[in-house]
């Protein structure tokens, strides 16, 4: 596979994921700051300064918005097409991608996208000001959905669906890390374990918790669900089995080459997991595994890069202006 | 209210009706399907497909935003009798055309022997200096064709121009007839049409005969220029239908005087580039240095014949607009046949005598650059205002190499549902002729234009043009024959005698009822 196609594939999965992850968040920390937080002012300390610390950088976000509330953090992951973390910019950044790998994707798939960037211009200022951001949220993850659906549909295990998959689940398994980093020490704290809805973030996710331990939200029993359920689609455990299979694919279908960096790095990570859940489960001890994971995880995705996208060099300035020019007659 | 309702043939060539609510045969029963749709539902089914158009991606890029591509689902029947005539044609150009370019990169009998002056071949925009003395794999030149066809006052098919290096279009043929199916299946109804689904497939042969010598299973790419592209959708669309990589130029690298694709797992060497990139920008050690959308080394992989460009470098040269005055001279010099298809009376404001007739007359040609495409750097005579033929007056005396002129034809016409209704546009037609290693192949049909507004004239999707389903039928509609040129059009064409009277040549019809295809 072109080295350029497989970072197109692999970015375009890793802001699709990252647009129904936002969508996701938002609308359950919509429904938590009404839900809990509407009449004794604490919802822009309970739910919305760490939703920016989950999804973005809280540094950069106070730069540009006073404080973090409903409209300036819906307005940033949401619909800001100048902040790169938003929804609005990562499913522009996805078409964009999947525009340049059109004829690798199923015409079903490259349209479900399509569809999906098309959404946050569905949604002016007007509209959100009417309906509110619970409607927009929900479309875009029912668009994520339909696009997963599709692609489990239409795509054939092949190349592309491997990088794909790596792109997903880096991200799923890194914006999942983040959230229980931030979460657990203030719910721990908390006599009331509510805030956990925010990292399920979906009631079906909630369900499958039930499932499982059959027990109400407690922090330590979310955050193990959280990071070590291999059997839990969200989980961190589950992101890393998903990413260490990708791989092998890859290396087997001779896409990479054989052992490569990104598998023993990936190995190591599920290891420290693994690890990490025979130790102590203090606040204390899930931050810093939390921590460990990230880096680990920005490692693996380095090792990718370095192995397989290499060859695909960034378009230099002035390439559009002359592919714009060239004479289709 | 019919959809029909104040439709009128206004004294054009009318591709659907012989005459003010008389269809043509091979229409009859299109119009008697469509009549049984509730003209609501018709216009309603019309709308579907261009909002499917646009959440589908078949667009075109102009000014950097992207618009679907207009469609009418009302589709041009061409009947197959009349079609055969115009394959032959079609086949008998390319060929000619093809053996043009060898002759003028190799031995140049062409020129020695007067057929055409050295003068305009070495300065043709298209023309690749580097590329003489180079032989492609297997000889061809061109794989890749798209000649514009459209139909005079009296029905007569003439070829309006030749388009040799990026052809665009073949995709749409393919879409529309999908979207057609799905949209308009009573239009199928008791029709033999001739499919158009395996043109990809007709294209991937013709690119793999291609391949140098020795290459067997050829690895066969599609170069685009990017997403930018006015017609990237194109380029993504035939290679997922062929079933091959698209690339850019930064996915190819030469090593060792072969070209390869960078891949996740190392090199892969390529054998055949079906390229939508202009000759200059293909590489930038040989050609236009500051291109960043070619590969270095590419030219030295053509001149060795260690990989196949299609349509070859140079092929530009053929579809310069000068040149086209001497094409049925080519045919008659290479293949040794008379000309099968008309074209439009030309004239070449280089030589004095006629670049006399030219400004002289100029309300009454169609004035273009040699090297224009895309509608762009053209005056239509009768449209034009005193300004604008100053204007080009001024730019024919300084630069008459750089410009040609020819009669206005008055292009055939043919309804277009626009805001609930059919009314009459201009159209021209299309064809895509695909050569390999074996004889040319003509895809049924081919994509039928539409001028969308209103007294216009342009029918480029560039320039707000549209497009039709075009259907070779079984059968004859009753349609004007192909008539075989007309000797004067081609002595008009090829020689500086006195240039006709416009008027009489144009039938004596007033300005408005003529059109010019660009």
């Amino acid at each position: 596979m072109l080295a350029r196609v497989a970072h197109a594939l692999f970015a375009l999965a890793h802001d699709l994921e990252r647009a129904e992850g936002l969508a996701r968040l938002l609308e359950t920390g919509h429904a938590l700051a009404l839900e809990s937080h509407a009449a004794d002012g604490r919802a822009s300390e309970a739910v919305w300064e760490p939703l920016v610390a989950v999804a973005g950088d809280p540094e950069e976000f106070h730069r540009t918005h006073l404080r973090a509330d409903a409209r300036s953090v819906s307005w940033a992951f949401a619909f800001d097409i100048e902040d790169p973390t938003s929804i609005a910019a990562a499913l522009t950044r996805a078409r964009a991608n999947a525009m340049s790998v059109r004829d690798t994707l199923p015409t079903e798939v490259w349209e479900a996208i399509n569809g999906a960037a098309m959404e946050p211009g569905r949604w002016p200022p007007k509209r959100v000001a009417r309906e509110g951001v619970y409607p927009f949220c929900r479309d875009i993850r029912r668009a994520g959905h339909q696009i997963a659906g599709v692609m489990d549909h239409a795509m054939r295990r092949d190349e592309a669906w491997e990088f794909m998959c790596l792109g997903r689940f880096l991200e799923r398994a890194d914006f999942t890390v983040r959230m229980v980093a931030v979460r657990y020490g203030s719910a721990s704290a908390s006599p009331d374990g509510g805030t956990w809805t925010m990292p399920v973030g979906h009631p079906v996710a909630d369900e499958a918790r039930l499932l499982i331990d059959g027990v109400g939200i407690a922090p330590e029993t979310m955050s193990r669900l959280l990071m070590l359920d291999e059997g839990s689609p969200r989980s961190v455990a589950f992101g890393m089995l998903q990413l260490e299979r990708a791989i092998m694919r890859l290396a087997d279908m001779g896409s990479i080459a054989p052992d490569p960096p990104a598998l023993t790095l990936a190995r190591a990570a599920r290891g420290m997991l693994a690890e990490g859940a025979g130790g102590s489960w203090a606040p204390a001890d899930v931050d810093a595994l939390g921590e460990r994971m990230i880096a680990r995880l920005g490692s693996i995705a380095q090792a990718i890069a370095d192995s397989c996208f290499l060859a695909a060099h960034d378009a230099p300035i002035g390439r559009h202006a002359q592919a714009s020019r060239q004479a289709q007659n | 209210m019919s959809l029909f309702t104040g439709y009128r043939v206004d004294g054009f060539f009318d591709e659907t009706f012989e005459a003010d609510g008389v269809p043509r045969g091979g229409y009859r029963r299109l119009l008697d399907g469509l009549g049984r749709i509730a003209p609501d539902a018709f216009a309603e089914r019309s709308a579907a497909v261009g909002r499917a158009y646009l959440s589908q991606g078949i667009t075109y890029s102009h000014g950097g935003t992207e618009h679907a591509f207009p469609f009418d689902l009302l589709p041009r029947l061409i009947p197959a009798d009349e079609w055969a005539v115009l394959e032959r044609g079609l086949a008998q150009r390319v060929k000619a055309l093809d053996r043009t370019l060898a002759d003028i990169y190799g031995p140049g009998r062409a020129v020695a022997d007067g057929v055409i002056p050295n003068s305009l071949v070495v300065t043709c925009a298209g023309y690749v200096r580097q590329m003489m003395g180079v032989e492609p794999p297997g000889g061809r030149w061109i794989h890749m064709s798209g000649i514009d066809l459209v139909r005079d006052g009296q029905g007569v098919w003439r070829v309006l121009e030749d388009n040799l290096r990026s052809p665009s279009g073949l995709s749409y043929v393919v879409q529309n007839r999908a979207f057609m199916r799905r949209a308009f299946p009573e239009a199928f109804t008791d029709q033999s049409v001739s499919p158009v689904g395996h043109a990809p497939r007709m294209l991937l042969s013709a690119l793999r005969g291609a391949a140098p010598e020795g290459r067997t299973t050829p690895r066969v790419v599609v170069l685009t220029p990017g997403p930018a592209n006015a017609a990237y959708y194109e380029h993504a669309f035939l290679a997922q239908q062929m079933g091959i990589p698209l690339v850019e130029g930064r996915d190819l690298m030469v090593r060792e005087r072969r070209v390869y694709l960078r891949t996740t797992a190392g090199r892969e060497r390529v054998d055949v580039i079906y390229r939508r990139v202009d000759d200059s920008f293909l590489d930038p050690a040989s050609l236009r240095a500051d291109s960043m959308l070619g590969v270095p080394g590419l030219m030295q992989c053509c001149r060795d014949g260690s990989v196949a460009v299609c349509n070859a470098i140079g092929t530009g040269v053929a579809d310069d607009k000068a040149l086209y005055a001497y094409v049925p001279d080519l045919i008659r010099y290479h293949l040794g046949e008379e000309p099968i298809l008309a074209q439009v009376p030309t004239y070449l404001p280089e030589r004095q005598d006629e670049r006399e007739h030219v400004l002289a007359n100029m309300s009454d040609l169609v004035v273009k650059a040699v090297d224009g495409a895309g509608g762009v750097g053209i005056l239509i005579g009768p449209h034009s205002t005193p300004d604008e033929r100053r204007d080009f007056a001024r730019r024919v005396i300084e630069n008459p190499r750089g410009y040609i002129a020819q009669e206005t034809i008055s292009l055939s016409r043919a309804p277009v549902l626009l805001d609930g209704r059919f009314r009459a546009r201009h159209v021209d037609l299309r064809p895509f002729v695909l050569y390999g290693d074996g004889e040319p192949m003509v895809v049924p049909g081919g994509l039928t234009r539409v001028a969308l507004r209103e007294g216009s004239l342009v029918v480029n999707s560039s320039q707000g043009g549209g497009s039709k389903d075009t259907w070779v039928v079984g059968e004859g509609s009753g349609h004007a024959p192909v008539a075989a040129p007309a000797d004067e059009d081609l002595e008009v064409a090829t020689s500086a005698a006195t240039p006709p009277d416009p008027v009489a040549a144009a039938g004596g019809a007033p300005a408005e009822r003529y059109a010019e295809a660009i």
